[in-house]
């Protein structure tokens, strides 16, 4: 369901989502953007050469769902502004759970906006991206 | 190298502010369709809209993404191997549709140096590049933050 400006106001907190990015759904991605980076691919590399847990989601593989996790809950308002900051890698086929809040509610340049914090935690809890975004409402 | 000495070389500091080739790119139905497949997109309206390719329906952000290839980072001289990414941020300003020829214009934006973190000392590199489209408006300015280091990651 869309959520209206007029229902918006600042503590207001988006449903959490979760995904689990498989392997092959990281494949996919890394197919369709040229993003083939080793990391995200070969466990060896992954583990050996960078110390990771084993290959991990793309940062902007996540970027991608918290985009779609926003215009599932904003519909078509547009998406002005997001950002990421990646605080730790996401495995492959590890539940990730996707979360929002509203910070601000405002006008600027005659449009209604909204200023949102967004995250992604991992299954312990902890949370691997933390960011925000703006919304701006027709 | 011990830590107290910089990792930021002469040739690091000379190349911030320059700014790379601009590259075309078209946004492509088909990569934008496997995108989606890979995202698990599930928004019925947006798939029939790019499936039968129609030009005027405002895609999503991400599609920005299948321009990786043509968003090279550029040549940081003397930046360690191992990276990774520690930042996005997309300021968008105007809509993105199937077909819309971008020209992307790279940029290194900053260099800062930080010491300790769960990759010790380290480098964060400030990527820019900014999209415009076919109709010389500007669509998008993408930076992105990676950070470069010696160590092993700690791998949490």
């Amino acid at each position: 369901m869309t959520l209206e400006y007029d229902a918006l106001s600042e503590g207001t907190e988006l449903p959490s989502e979760q995904r689990t990015p498989t392997t092959d759904q990281v494949v996919a991605f890394c197919n369709a953007t040229g993003n083939a980076g080793p990391q995200f691919l070969d466990p060896e590399f992954a583990k050996e050469k960078m110390g990771l847990p084993g290959p991990i989601i793309p940062g902007n593989m996540k970027q991608g769902f918290l985009d779609q996790y926003l215009r599932r809950h904003f519909g078509r308002n547009q998406i002005t502004r997001l950002q990421l900051n990646h605080r730790r890698p996401d495995v492959h086929n590890a539940e990730m759970t996707l979360g929002g809040e509203i910070t601000r509610t405002y006008e600027a340049d005659g449009r209604r906006m909204a200023d949102l914090e967004i995250h992604i935690d991992n299954p312990q809890g902890d949370r691997s991206v933390r960011g925000a975004a703006t919304i701006a409402f027709d | 190298m011990s830590d107290d000495e910089s990792l930021i070389t002469p040739a690091m500091e000379a190349a911030i502010g320059t700014e790379g080739e601009p590259r075309e790119v078209t946004i492509d139905k088909e990569l934008i369709l496997r995108l989606m497949h890979a995202l698990d997109e599930d928004d019925e309206e947006l798939m029939a809209a790019v499936e039968s390719g129609d030009t005027s329906y405002p895609i999503p952000t991400y599609a920005l993404l299948t321009t990786s290839t043509s968003q090279r980072q550029l040549n940081v001289p003397d930046a360690p191997e191992r990276a990774l990414m520690a930042a996005d941020a997309w300021e968008v300003k105007a809509d993105i549709h199937l077909g819309d020829k971008m020209t992307i214009v790279p940029r290194l934006a900053e260099i800062q140096e930080r010491i300790g973190g769960r990759v010790g000392h380290s480098l964060f590199i400030n990527h820019e590049w900014v999209y415009t489209n076919q109709d010389d408006v500007e669509v998008a300015r993408v930076r992105r933050t990676v950070t470069h280091f010696q160590a092993r990651h700690t791998g949490e």
